[in-house]
C-alpha cells in the first residue's frame, strides 16, 4: 500500500480556487483530487490513501478546523496544509497545536504551496513507513511468549543474565537461552538493535 | 378709548354736536325769547342734561369747554381746567390757552384753529401742555364751530381728554419697533416701502430715506435654492396666493449688490384700508452657516462610522478579495508551466486564461464596492430596487457570515416597486443591520446562530426589510436608545452605526426601529417609500 502514488486531496468551497490549485499543482505534475465541502471529503476518505490534504479554512457549515478535529478523531489523518483568505492568528495557532504541518494565507505562490505539498506528502510517506515499522516490530514482539517478554525487557534495561536469572528465580542458562530466542524472533542482530526496538515500542526501562 | 367714545357719542345724542355749521338743539344760555312753561321745561332738561354730562365727563375725564369768540372767553369744566393747569376762577381766553401749550404746538394749534374756523370744519389735534410745575402733558381735543348767518363764528365748543399714556405708550412701541433686532418694514400694496425700522438701515445698507418708496423686490432678491429672482411686486403676489405667516428662506442683497440669506415673514396689516402689509425680515447668515457646520459634521460622522464599520469588516474584505486572487495566480502561474511545455496545450491556457479575467472582474468588484461604501460624499439619487442593495450586502458579508459560523435564510419578495435614493448608503444600513445581527449571536451555540434576511411590501407604498437574529436580544429597557449616538455594546464600537443607519433612513422618507422577538433573538427593520407605479 506504501507503493501508491500519494495524491492531493483539495478542500475548499469556492470553485474556481479549487480549480485553479488543481492545475497549478496538477501542471507540477502532482495528483490532485478536489472537494466542495468537509463532509465531501470525508464521505470519500480513505485513510490508506497516501498523500496530503490542502484544507480551506473558512467554508460553510463544516469549517477546516473542525474537520481536522473530526479526522483527527478517526485516528489519524493526512498531513494538513491550511489555506486562508485572512490569517488569523488563533485560528492558525490552533490549527498548528492540532497538527497541521503548514499554515499559509491566499493568495500563495506555487512554488511555495508545491513545495509545502511536497514536504507534506514526504513526511506523510515517512509517517506510513514508520507506522508500518511499528505494525511489524509490534506483530514480532506479539511472537514472544510471557517468559521471553520478561526476559525482553530485563535484558534491554541492562541488567546482567545472572541478575535476570535471580530476579526470575531460574539459572543464568535458562535465561540465556531466552535471550537468544528473543533477539531471534525480534530479528536482532546485535543488542544495540535490540534496544533500539524497544525504545521503538516504547518499553520504559526500569532502572534500579 | 372706548369710554371716551361712548362719552362722546353721548353727548352727540343730547345735542352736542361736534360738525360743523348745522343749528344747534341746545339754545344760548342768554335766549329769553321762549315762553315760561317751554322755558321752565328746558330749563329742566338742560339741568338733567348737564348733569348728564358732568357725571359722563368727569368717569371719562374729559374736559368740556366753549369758547365765546366774540367775547373771547372760554367757559369750560372743573375737569376741564385741571386737565390744562388753569386756576379754577382764572379767566381763559385764546392766548391763555395758547401760552399753556407747548411751545413747540402753539403756532400749529393756532394755525388748525383758524382754518377750522374758515372752514366751518371740525377741528381734531393732538398737542402737549406744560403744566405750572413743569409737566408735560398729552392732550386731545375734538371740536366744531358754531356760526352766525353772516358766515362769522360765534363759538367752538368741544373736549379735551389726556392721552399722555397712549403717547407714552406709542413711543415706548415706536422704540421697540425701532430697535427689534430684525427689521421690519411696512408696505403699500404695490409692493414698495413706507416706513421701516433702524434694523433694516443696518441690514441693507440703505438710509431710512432711500429705503422708503423702494420696491420690497430690490431688498428680497430670490428665493433660496431658487435661482430666479423676485419679479417686481411677485412677493406679495406670491404672499396672497399662500397667505404666508411662517417664515420663509430668500436672497438679501445690500445696497453694495452683496447679498446675505435671510428669513422673511409677512403679514397683512388689517387696520389699514389700503392693504398694507409688514414684513419682518431676519438675517440668517450665522444660521446657514451653522446648518453648514452641523451638515458637515454629520457627512463626517457618516464617514468615521463607515470607516470603523470598514475595520470590522476588513478580515472579510481580505477574503472576498484573497479568494480570487489566489485563483488568478494559482492559473496564472500554471500556465505559464504549460507553456513551458514542448507541446503545450493551448486550449487548456485559453481556459485558464478566461477563468482569470473572470476573477479579476470579480476582484474589481469586491474593491469597487469597497470604495462606494467608504466615499465620503453627499447623498446621490438614484432609483434602484431594494432585493439588489439586499443581495449585494450578503454577497459582502458571505465570509464573514462564515467565520461567524451563521446561517442565512433570505426571503426576497418578487417584483418589489423601485425605491429612489442612494444604494450604497441603504447597503452601509444592511452591512450595519446584519454585522449588529452576527455579534448578537457570539454567544448562543453555533448551530442556532442564524440570520433571516426579508424584504416585503408594507402597507403605506413603502417597501420593509427586516433582518432578524437568534441572539441575545435587546437588553431590557428603551429599544430606542440603541439609536443614540454613541450607545454602544461592544467594546471597540463607536456607538455610531445605528445612529447614522436611523439618519440615512430618515433621509429615504422612511423609518428604521428595533424590538425583541417573540421567541429569541431581534429584529431590526426599515422602511425606505417606494416610487409610486415603478415596478422593476
Amino acid at each position: 500500500m506504501i507503493s501508491k502514488a500519494p495524491i492531493v486531496f483539495v478542500v475548499d468551497d469556492e470553485p474556481s480556487v479549487r480549480k485553479a490549485i488543481s492545475r497549478s499543482l496538477g501542471a507540477a505534475g502532482l495528483v490532485v483530487l478536489t472537494f466542495a465541502s468537509a463532509q465531501e471529503y470525508l464521505e470519500s476518505y480513505d485513510p490508506n490513501a497516501p498523500g496530503c490534504l490542502i484544507l480551506d479554512l473558512a467554508m460553510p457549515g463544516f469549517s477546516g478546523l473542525d474537520l481536522q478535529q473530526a479526522l483527527a478523531a478517526r485516528g489519524g489523518a493526512p498531513p494538513i496544509i491550511f489555506l486562508s483568505g485572512h490569517a488569523e492568528v488563533l485560528d492558525s495557532v490552533q490549527a498548528m497545536k492540532r497538527g497541521a504541518v503548514e499554515f499559509l494565507t491566499k493568495p500563495i505562490e506555487d512554488i511555495m504551496l508545491i513545495d509545502a505539498v511536497r514536504n507534506a506528502v514526504e513526511k506523510d510517506h515517512i509517517d506510513r513507513l514508520l507506522h508500518a515499522e511499528l505494525a511489524d516490530i509490534q506483530k514480532r514482539q506479539g511472537t514472544l511468549t510471557p517468559r521471553e517478554a520478561q526476559v525482553f525487557h530485563h535484558a534491554v534495561a541492562g541488567k546482567l543474565n545472572k541478575q535476570i536469572a535471580a530476579e526470575l528465580g531460574t539459572v543464568e542458562k535458562t535465561i540465556k537461552v531466552h535471550r537468544a530466542r528473543v533477539m531471534e524472533k525480534m530479528r536482532a542482530r546485535s543488542f544495540a538493535e535490540l534496544v533500539q526496538l524497544a525504545v521503538r515500542l516504547g518499553i520504559t526501562f526500569k532502572a534500579r | 378709548m372706548g369710554l371716551i367714545h361712548n362719552v362722546l357719542s353721548g353727548l352727540a345724542a343730547i345735542g352736542f354736536e361736534f360738525g360743523g355749521s348745522a343749528p344747534t338743539v341746545v339754545k344760548p344760555r342768554t335766549k329769553k325769547e321762549a315762553g315760561r312753561h317751554q322755558n321752565k321745561l328746558s330749563q329742566y332738561e338742560r339741568r338733567q342734561s348737564e348733569r348728564r354730562i358732568d357725571q359722563a365727563s368727569e368717569a371719562a375725564r374729559l374736559g368740556t369747554w366753549e369758547w365765546d369768540v366774540q367775547r373771547d372767553e372760554f367757559w369750560i369744566t372743573n375737569q376741564g381746567r385741571a386737565l390744562y393747569g388753569y386756576g379754577m376762577t382764572e379767566r381763559i381766553d385764546f392766548n391763555r390757552f395758547l401760552n399753556a401749550l407747548h411751545p413747540e404746538d402753539r403756532d400749529a394749534v393756532r394755525k388748525a384753529v383758524m382754518r377750522s374756523r374758515e372752514e366751518c370744519g371740525n377741528f381734531e389735534r393732538e398737542y402737549r401742555v406744560v403744566l405750572p410745575d413743569s409737566r408735560v402733558r398729552w392732550i386731545a381735543t375734538r371740536g366744531g364751530v358754531e356760526s352766525a348767518p353772516s358766515g362769522k363764528t360765534v363759538l367752538m365748543r368741544g373736549v379735551s381728554f389726556d392721552i399722555t399714556e397712549r403717547k407714552q405708550a406709542d413711543e415706548c412701541f415706536r422704540l421697540v419697533v425701532e430697535s427689534m433686532p430684525n427689521g421690519m418694514a411696512l408696505l403699500k400694496t404695490d409692493g414698495r416701502i413706507i416706513l421701516v425700522n433702524a434694523r433694516m438701515e443696518i441690514d441693507f445698507g440703505y438710509s431710512r430715506q432711500e429705503l422708503v418708496g423702494l420696491p420690497i423686490e430690490m431688498l428680497i432678491h430670490g428665493y433660496l435654492h431658487e435661482h430666479e429672482p423676485i419679479a417686481c411686486g411677485g412677493l406679495l403676489a406670491d404672499v396672497s396666493a399662500a397667505t404666508l405667516a411662517k417664515g420663509r428662506e430668500a436672497i438679501g442683497r445690500r445696497k453694495d449688490g452683496s447679498e446675505f440669506p435671510l428669513e422673511f415673514s409677512l403679514k397683512s396689516v388689517p387696520a389699514s384700508d389700503s392693504g398694507i402689509a409688514l414684513v419682518t425680515i431676519v438675517d440668517i447668515t450665522a444660521r446657514k452657516r451653522t446648518e453648514l457646520e452641523l451638515e458637515r459634521q454629520r457627512n463626517e460622522l457618516a464617514h468615521l462610522s463607515r470607516v470603523t464599520l470598514m475595520s470590522e469588516l476588513s478580515g472579510s474584505l481580505a477574503h472576498e478579495l484573497n479568494q480570487p486572487l489566489m485563483a488568478i495566480l494559482s492559473n496564472a502561474q500554471a500556465a505559464l508551466r504549460f507553456l513551458a511545455h514542448d507541446t503545450p496545450n493551448l486550449d487548456e491556457v485559453r481556459d485558464i486564461l478566461i477563468d482569470i479575467v473572470n476573477d479579476d472582474r470579480r476582484a474589481g468588484e469586491v474593491i469597487r464596492g469597497l470604495r462606494l461604501l467608504l466615499k465620503k460624499g453627499e447623498m446621490r439619487h438614484e432609483s434602484f430596487n431594494l432585493n439588489d442593495v439586499v443581495r449585494k450586502v450578503l454577497k459582502l458579508m458571505h465570509s464573514d457570515l462564515l467565520n461567524a459560523g451563521v446561517g442565512l435564510r433570505i426571503k426576497l419578495a418578487p417584483d418589489l416597486p423601485t425605491v429612489h435614493g442612494d444604494q450604497v448608503q441603504l447597503q452601509q444600513v444592511m452591512l450595519n443591520l446584519v454585522m449588529n445581527g452576527c455579534e448578537a449571536m457570539t454567544s448562543v451555540a453555533k448551530a442556532d446562530r442564524q440570520i433571516v434576511v426579508t424584504t416585503e411590501l408594507a402597507a403605506d407604498d413603502s417597501i420593509r426589510v427586516s433582518v432578524i437574529d437568534n441572539g441575545m436580544g435587546i437588553p431590557l429597557g428603551d429599544p430606542e436608545r440603541l439609536f443614540e449616538p454613541f450607545f454602544t455594546t461592544k467594546a471597540e464600537g463607536l456607538g455610531l452605526g445605528l445612529a447614522v443607519c436611523r439618519k440615512v433612513i430618515a433621509a429615504h422618507n422612511g423609518r428604521l426601529w428595533a424590538m425583541n422577538n417573540a421567541g429569541r433573538g431581534a429584529s431590526f427593520c426599515f422602511t425606505v417609500r417606494a416610487i409610486a407605479g415603478g415596478a422593476t
